[in-house]
């Protein structure tokens, strides 16, 4: 069914899987459902894209992966573990980058592991800086503070710290929305190539159909009323993909396919008009 | 290259501090010796500066060091109780809806209407000034310090909880660095309340220090001395506040400047 790349998974990696997934927040005299009846899996070593309008609960089901919220109908696996909390061993790239602004680029990437839940000693530590310092382009940048790095790579000081802990799944929140369009393939690109390195479980949230066919094994697409899973699309492309691939008709194909599947979930505008002329 | 450009924005900074010091004296000496000013309350600079260099002779120095003195115990005693209390009351919102208004109740006292009642209960020791000093100090830092450790980034703070830090390694290598910009603006601002509250703290039967200096110059009509007191204050104050800038900067090097 997917197109599996030569590269060995990393050992550690295990999978994800959303079963029945629904969240609904409570408001007075209100109930709130976000998500309902979300199913698609994350097998170990794959590359899982979502895309979805804004408000469809894409970083919702996320931060249920990560443990920062609880489902209310369903649950999140990772291997044979329902996830009930935080845990080292799902690693996560916000948005927002979250580095830390008082520690430089190596001590940010060393920041999980002198933390008692993976601490490894001294040389070790180094070892690990030094590959992901590598791999992330920021050879030179080692003992720069964030604020003297652009955006695109403050992201890629998140990445290497987020991969650095050797966690079991990466969860990724849009991590390349607040780039511009060039510093974002280049981001992509970079991505891709560490992954055709080190094959790790990724769930990865984007607003950009592009972008998640570039990457993705797997491609989930959400709608919104009722909020949930709309279509799960294999990407059957080879890997290693390169800038050309973008190009490649099947690409295309599959991206005119993915953007009528998401815009036909969006609300059209005269539906909302309707909606809200009969509410006056 | 960056270093350069800040080291001579830092100079002629400096160079446009002083410059705007020395149009301040000038007027002063503008007022003095046109005598527009009713009274006889304006000295003129030199006159001032002379009765300093007298008043050296008679031990000015051990005012100023005594009231410095009183200055830096209220700031460390005042700001550092402030500390913990700060941390407890960010990060428990039940405890800071709770202590809240009534911060900014004791927050909002003047100290010198406290004099009485402080004499009343301390006597009139060297402990009664200065635990004034503290009480001016704890406050002014505790609503700094609550609002800015509030003010954390939340997602650094999910960061490092994904990153496997446990609740101690939270704070210690989270909060606490994140912190420390706001520690150094409560320090920074018990300082100034502090040096603002030193010459009501020797109110309190002071015998030595400027502010029994000021009031001693006062009682004798010296007004030249009375200038020198008052402009020893606001040095003191202008030069403790420049050396916590400093360590500030320093330590804080790897923070964005908003401007």
């Amino acid at each position: 069914m997917t197109v599996t790349s030569p590269t060995p998974v990393v050992a550690t990696s295990l999978p994800v899987s959303f079963d029945r997934v629904g969240m609904a927040f409570r408001r007075p005299g209100d109930r709130l459902q976000v998500l309902e009846d979300c199913s698609f899996e994350v097998p170990a070593g794959e590359f899982v894209s979502v895309v979805g309008p804004s408000g469809c609960g894409k970083t919702t089901l996320l931060n249920m992966a990560a443990g920062f919220l609880q489902p209310t109908a369903g649950a999140v696996r990772v291997g044979d573990e329902t996830v009930s909390g935080p845990h080292p061993s799902r690693g996560v790239v916000f948005q927002e980058y979250a580095v830390f602004p008082w520690l430089t680029v190596a001590r940010n990437i060393e920041f999980g592991l002198k933390l008692r839940a993976n601490r490894r000693g001294r040389s070790e530590r180094a070892a690990i800086v030094d590959h992901y310092v590598e791999l992330m382009g920021l050879r030179g940048f080692e003992s720069a503070y964030p604020k003297e790095l652009s955006g695109g790579m403050r992201q890629r000081v998140a990445i290497a710290r987020a991969y650095a802990t050797d966690p079991r799944v990466l969860l990724m929140d849009e991590p390349f929305a607040a780039l511009d369009a060039q510093t974002r393939t280049f981001m992509q690109e970079l991505l891709h190539a560490t992954q055709q390195r080190e094959r790790r479980t990724v769930l990865f949230i984007t607003h950009s159909v592009e972008e998640a066919i570039f990457l993705s094994h797997r491609v989930v697409v959400m709608g919104t009323r009722p909020a949930g899973v709309r279509e799960v699309v294999d990407v059957d492309i080879p890997f290693p993909r390169h800038a050309d691939t973008r190009l490649d008709p099947e690409f295309i194909d599959l991206r005119r396919h993915l953007e009528h599947v998401l815009h036909d979930s969006t609300p059209h505008q005269s539906d909302l008009a309707h909606h809200s002329r009969r509410n006056s | 290259m960056p270093r350069l450009v800040s080291a001579r924005a830092v100079s002629g900074r400096a160079g446009l501090g002083l410059l705007g010091a020395l149009l301040a004296v000038g007027a002063w000496q503008l007022v003095a010796v046109t005598g527009i000013a009713p009274g006889a309350g304006v000295s003129p600079p030199l006159d001032v500066l002379r009765a300093a260099g007298s008043m050296l002779g008679e031990g000015v120095l051990v005012d100023l060091r005594i009231t410095v003195s009183r200055v830096a115990i209220g700031v460390a005693v005042g700001a550092l109780a402030a500390l913990p209390v700060g941390f407890l009351l960010a990060w428990y919102p039940t405890l800071r809806a709770m202590f809240e208004p009534l911060v900014n109740f004791f927050r909002a006292l003047p100290p010198i209407s406290l004099v009485p009642l402080v004499i009343v209960i301390l006597g009139i020791g060297e402990g009664a000034r200065i635990s004034i000093l503290v009480y001016a100090s704890f406050f002014a830092a505790l609503v700094v310090l609550f609002e800015g450790i509030g003010g954390i980034d939340p997602t650094l703070v999910r960061a490092a909880r994904v990153l496997g830090a446990n609740g101690w390694e939270l704070f210690t290598r989270t909060v606490v660095p994140a912190s420390l910009p706001h520690a150094f603006t409560a320090l920074r601002v018990a300082l100034g309340v502090s040096w603002a509250t030193v010459v009501a703290a020797e109110l309190v039967a002071a015998q030595r220090g400027l502010g029994a200096a000021i009031q001693e110059a006062g009682t004798f009509y010296n007004i030249d001395e009375m200038y020198v007191g008052i402009a020893l204050i606001g040095l003191s104050a202008l030069v403790m506040d420049l050396g916590l800038k400093l360590v500030q900067t320093w330590l804080t090097r790897w923070q964005e400047k908003t401007a």
